[in-house]
């Protein structure tokens, strides 16, 4: 078996203020891009930033690339890219400057994929970090991350501030990477962005992991927000029909508008449907909360971390 | 030898340490272009004698002739306003170097690299005795020039061991800002708590001159091992440099330790 990207055994960090991580288990193979998931204050950003040994475990160990955070981590730093969540560059340099800084700071490793990166992005490197935007910013940010071609990069959250052309560019990016048998980690906030881009998503939650699963089977088992209008009458109908499918929740009515939640497949809520005139017929991914939700529902222990 | 950090620290510190040396350059020259002026006057030097022996001392003179080119530098330059300037400078990047990185979040991107806590400590370390060192240098040379020019008849060993002094002070201050700020990660306590502490070294080293039988206290201040005894006029004593130097070293090594055990703010 080849080396896990990531691990963490019974990670748990705590600090002072804010939450940190509890009891975290997690097997991240490599080659692939793994999307770690959750809300802001989940964990992610404290998990990522203890595999850089920025924070310590308070208990358990996280290992990167089958090395210690802790014990390696100079040859756990050396060998990947970071990009961080709140991105603080040298304001007074230039882009060319910060890139050569980082450089720099890896001797052995010179930053040969630098050119094509700063192509791609197309990053702006001739005027100081002060006089950029933040999407510009974060083009520096991802150059610096990837230029040295490490085996594994770390991005928290790493397409906030980035207009739609860039981030279609960094997607294609990604899959360069897995291409490559390059390892990529990287944390978000939305749903839909980490499963654009993801091979397998761990989804975490005050400081727990709630679940791994590929993007295939959270597709499959993909929450849905459904709205069916249907003719004049007929909607005490639909409901009695519906409530009969097992993969429908959240069952509700306003007059001929009947409004539903599907945790499965989809057919059965067609097949009952043809019992009614549908007029119209809407339905549209849930997002994370309701994601949260429907994995949560009667998968944890109520009372627990409140 | 590679030292990343020391030279981004260097680049960035550059214009600033241009206008630092200009400042203290342009303090000396007015200093000592008065000096002539002074030492000709007539009733100078009994208006002088006449000073409350406690005003003296805290010029930092007590009982030197400040008719002579040396007893006139100790009291206008190396009584106070040279030790200032160094550790003013010194405990400014000392508290900036870690801590205020941390404050502004820069400290997470670098330490991302792989590069060794107790190496950013050294680098910095370094970045803040040489920018004591160059003000050091700075008032050496121009008191060299200027010394033939208005006759200071000055001992060139005594000038270079009241400098060092002074730079060693300069190093300690910098080093405890740099090392406190390591350890707490707070730039303002940083500052806060060394300003503090040169306050106290400073009175330390003064009020035994005032006030009879305190003469023990100077013996816990590094502001006295950095400027006491009017080196400039008696020469140095050398073993002050080696305790301040011991100190320096004891401070940052304390630093290192704290900072490579904490966990780093965001």
């Amino acid at each position: 078996m080849t080396t896990l990207a990531v691990r963490a055994e019974q990670l748990t960090v705590s600090y002072r203020h804010g939450r940190g991580v509890v009891g975290l288990e997690l097997d991240v193979p490599g080659g692939e891009v793994f999307g770690f998931l959750g809300p802001n204050g989940a964990g992610k950003t404290t998990t990522i930033r203890t595999m850089l040994d920025l924070l310590r475990p308070t208990s358990g160990r996280i290992e990167v690339l089958g090395l210690d955070s802790h014990a390696d981590t100079i040859e756990v730093r050396a060998r990947t890219g970071y990009l961080p969540g709140d991105l603080a560059l040298p304001e007074r340099l230039t882009g060319q400057e910060v890139l050569d800084w980082s450089a720099s700071l890896r001797p052995g490793r010179p930053p040969r994929r630098r050119d094509e990166l700063v192509e791609r992005f197309g990053a702006e490197l001739h005027r100081p970090v002060r006089q950029l935007s933040r999407g510009n910013r974060q083009k520096l940010g991802l150059v610096m991350a990837f230029q040295h071609d490490p085996e594994l990069v770390v991005l928290d959250e790493p397409t906030s501030g980035l207009d739609p052309l860039v981030q279609d560019e960094f997607q294609r990016m990604l899959r360069d990477q897995v291409a490559q048998g390059r390892s990529t980690f990287l944390s978000s906030h939305s749903l839909d962005e980490v499963q654009r881009v993801a091979d397998r998503v761990g989804i975490v939650r005050e400081g727990r992991l709630v679940t791994v699963e590929t993007v295939e089977a959270l597709r499959e088992r993909g929450l849905r927000r459904v709205t069916a209008t249907v003719a004049d009458g007929q909607g005490e109908r639909a409901v009695a029909l519906l409530g009969a499918v097992a993969a429908v929740t959240e069952l509700g009515r306003d007059g001929d508008v009947v409004s539903f939640a599907v945790g499965g497949a989809f057919a059965p809520v067609l097949a009952a449907l043809s019992g009614v005139e549908v007029v119209d017929l809407l339905s549209r991914s849930a997002d994370l909360d309701e994601v949260f939700l429907a994995l949560y529902r009667g998968d944890v222990p109520t009372g627990e971390r409140r | 030898m590679r030292a990343p950090v020391l030279a981004r620290a260097i680049g960035d510190r550059r214009r600033s340490m241009l206008w630092w040396s200009v400042g203290v350059a342009a303090y000396v020259v007015l200093i000592v272009a008065v000096y002539p002026s002074v030492r000709d006057a007539s009733g100078m030097e009994e208006l002088l004698d006449q000073y409350p022996e406690s005003l003296r001392a805290m010029m930092g003179i007590g009982d030197i002739d400040l008719g002579s080119g040396a007893g006139y530098l100790a009291a206008e330059l190396f009584g106070f306003m040279v030790p200032l300037f160094v550790v003013i400078l010194a405990v400014g990047g000392g508290a900036d170097a870690v801590a205020g990185a941390e404050e502004r979040g820069a400290l997470d991107l670098l330490l991302s690299h792989p590069v060794a806590r107790r190496a950013v400590m050294l680098q910095h370390g370094a970045v803040v005795a040489l920018q004591s060192l160059t003000l050091g240098l700075v008032v050496t040379f121009v008191l060299l020039v200027a010394e033939p020019v208005v006759d200071l008849d000055l001992s060139f060993v005594n000038l270079v061991g009241t400098v060092l002094g002074v730079v060693l002070l300069g190093v300690l201050f910098g080093w405890t800002a740099l090392a406190l700020g390591a350890a707490l990660g707070s730039k303002g306590l940083a500052l806060g708590v060394s300003s503090a502490l040169v306050a106290a070294a400073y009175v330390a080293a003064t009020l035994p001159e005032l006030v009879d039988g305190l003469e023990p206290l100077r013996w816990v201040s590094p502001y006295w091992y950095g400027t006491g005894g009017t080196p400039i006029a008696s020469g140095p004593t050398w073993w002050y440099a080696l305790v301040l130097a011991g100190a320096a070293v004891t401070v940052l090594a304390a630093g290192i330790a704290a900072f490579t055990r904490r966990d780093l703010a965001r």
